[in-house]
């Protein structure tokens, strides 16, 4: 089935196409999801009312752009919105708190093979303000100005923010000695 | 240059991403077929909106504007002024002056039988006559309406007063001067087939229906020229009345709420708000007291499906209800007692709450008293009831997880889509005391549906549509 195919059946609601635009998008949304959640549960939840939001503005897609630069650009829109919902009442752990995370023994064992986990677990450990704003500019390639539009901040805020989780990132994978990417970085 | 820890985070967070499992379309699926439900029932909730307000309407233009009501229900005395009116109107010099002075009468009763005697020797074979500026067909209607309420006064006045006295004034000698007329008029009618024309433009505006077997000659009265048709009949009645207004608006400011719900979640200071409006119209008529009302509410804060999962619970907000504007003040979560104030006076409402497997339950017992400012007048109001709420999701299991808190993220995800809905009813009787009227025994009842939703027990909102009936019974 082609894109057009599917855009036009999900329009029509057509529930097929909608699965298998689900499914075909999956892994890019997931990603998103992912990155500015705190956890899985929470990123699937957010995954599903953010794809919600793509059916339901399906009918505004224009197709001179990519689908999935549209599609990511609602699910980034609809974390923001969630972070900003959330944002008087969540409270995240203290930093110190790093230290009940148990690496493993082994330190290649841990740069082999939990490396990925070990990166999720730093960047959980974020105040969520700057593990959105780090998010924004570093991965989804956000401006300041634009990320300070969003956020409702300032763009010296947002700076402080991303200065702020790269040093701490920083400390933490020093801290740890994970050689290998200290070196690299 | 970018930095390197971005550079590692954004390879990493990019590749990054979840296994797709087919039971996470199902949750999906189920996501957007109750997104569709809840399109479906806001469109309905909409539609039963606009009938209620539709009936509003008309029950408003049934109470107070309907001629056809007010003619019924007007006094003697208001029918004896409008027949003066009325004749007062067929005088050629326009003169509305009621005192049945001789002069006025025999002017009154000579530019009848002027009118009368020209019409019947004008009589020239046309079958319609048209006044003014208006259509026949709206004139007509005009002249029916006006002439049934002429001859029924007539009629009464000639009844109660008799034939013999003619000190009683215009009105009798000129009634009947025109029942006589009429009678004329008929007879020529009946036997020529012919209608009468009018024969001139008077101020009074002689008017012949455009029924040719019953013609009646009668006049827009000259105090109804150029105004509704109805202004010279409304009624004075003091016991029919309607009003409208506000019962809800407002927020309820700020929300104090200690959870540990969740394990990154510490006490915590949450803004709420609440902000509704709607309006009520209700009407008196006679004894009997109709009322009905629309609005929405809605609410953004903590709520008390959770408070029995605190342990300490602190809860100061303002409510808002159909009518009631408050505060409330729970310091435990199975009962909890609300000081009303609202525009009808001040009480406590009891609420106690019941949690079942099919949902949450709770009963609320307003006690209710205050002054009320009716027609003028301070009248004193108590008011007792029960209200009973139910919550319900549409999986109702969704709704218990909820209020057990024993869902995981993906079922609230589709409890939140599934938008517990909040059915309340409410009945109850009350009692008003009035210097003026002694005793009113109200009954009210009331159907409140919310939607809302409940997400990671933080954000929450609610709308509210209302739907209120009340009558009273006024001894």
């Amino acid at each position: 089935m082609k894109e057009a195919e599917i855009i036009q059946g999900c329009q029509r609601n057509d529930s097929r196409c909608q699965q298998r635009l689900y499914e075909l998008y999956y892994p890019l949304m997931s990603s998103i999801a992912l990155r500015y959640s705190s956890n899985i549960d929470e990123a699937r939840q957010g995954l599903n009312f953010a794809f919600l939001k793509v059916l339901q503005n399906i009918e505004k897609y224009n197709p001179d752009y990519a689908l999935a630069t549209w599609i990511r650009t609602i699910f980034v829109r609809h974390f923001i919105d969630e972070y900003r919902k959330q944002q008087r009442t969540r409270h995240w752990m203290d930093i110190s708190s790093l230290q009940e995370y148990e690496l493993p023994s082994d330190e290649n064992q841990a740069v082999e093979g939990h490396m990925k986990e070990f990166l999720d677990h730093l960047l959980a450990l974020l105040p969520l303000s700057s593990r959105t704003v780090f998010c924004m500019h570093a991965v989804d390639g956000f401006s300041y100005a634009e990320i300070a539009g969003m956020l409702e901040i300032t763009e010296a805020t947002c700076r402080w923010h991303v200065n702020s989780a790269r040093k701490k990132l920083q400390e933490l994978l020093k801290t740890h000695e994970l050689k290998i990417h200290s070196q690299a970085l | 240059m970018s930095n390197p820890i971005d550079e590692l985070y954004k390879d990493h967070l990019n590749s990054r991403h979840l296994e797709y499992q087919p039971e996470q379309w199902q949750h999906m699926h189920a996501l957007i077929e109750a997104e569709n439900s809840k399109k479906r029932r806001k469109r309905a909730a909409w539609y039963g909106t606009g009938a209620v307000a539709l009936l509003s309407l008309a029950g408003f233009y049934w109470f107070t504007l309907s001629p056809g009501n007010n003619g019924k229900d007007a006094t003697e005395a208001q029918l004896k002024t409008e027949a003066a009116d009325i004749h007062a109107g067929h005088s050629n010099s326009g003169k509305t002056d009621l005192t049945g002075s001789l002069e006025n009468s025999e002017q009154t009763t000579a530019g009848r039988v002027t009118g009368i005697s020209d019409g019947m020797n004008r009589k020239n074979g046309a079958a319609h006559v048209s006044g003014g500026s208006h259509s026949p067909e709206t004139r007509s209607v005009r002249t029916e309406k006006m002439a049934d309420l002429l001859f029924k006064t007539e009629e009464k006045i000639i009844v109660e007063r008799g034939n013999e006295s003619r000190t009683e004034g215009i009105e009798v000698a000129g009634s009947r001067m025109k029942t006589e007329s009429e009678r004329i008029t008929e007879s020529e009618n009946e036997l020529s087939g012919e209608t009468t024309e009018k024969t001139e433009s008077t101020e009074a505006a002689l008017l012949v229906s455009d029924n040719p077997a019953n013609p009646q000659i009668t006049a827009a009265p000259a105090s109804t020229r150029g105004k509704n048709k109805t202004d010279h009949i409304k009624p004075k009645d003091s016991t029919r009345y309607w009003s409208l207004g506000i019962f809800g608006a407002g927020s309820n400011g700020y929300q104090t709420t200690g959870s540990k719900r969740f394990e990154n979640d510490a006490s915590s200071e949450v803004p709420g708000y609440t902000a509704g409006a709607g309006a009520m119209v209700y009407w008196q008529k006679g004894m009997f007291k109709l009322g009905t009302g629309a609005g929405f509410q809605t609410f953004r804060g903590y709520t008390s499906y959770f408070e029995n999962r605190v342990k300490y619970t602190y809860t100061y907000s303002l409510v808002l209800k159909s009518k009631n504007v408050g505060t409330s003040f729970s310091g435990n979560p199975i009962a909890q007692v609300q000081k009303i104030k609202d525009s009808t006076g001040s009480g406590y409402t009891v609420q106690i709450t019941n949690r079942s497997p099919y949902g949450l339950h709770y009963v609320q017992i307003p006690l209710q008293a205050g002054l009320v400012k009716r027609m003028g007048r301070w009248e004193l109001e108590a008011w007792m009831g029960v209200q009973t709420a139910i919550l319900a999701s549409q999986k109702g299991k969704y709704a218990t997880e909820m209020i057990q808190g024993n869902f995981t993220a993906q079922e609230l995800s589709v409890s939140r889509a599934a938008s517990p809905v909040l059915f309340r009813s409410m009945a109850g009787v009350g009692l008003g005391f009035s210097p003026v009227k002694k005793l009113t025994i109200m009954a009210r009842a009331e159907l409140n549906r919310s939607m809302g939703s409940v997400f990671r027990t933080h954000n929450e909102r609610f709308h509210y549509q209302m739907l209120g009936l009340g009558i009273g019974y006024r001894l």
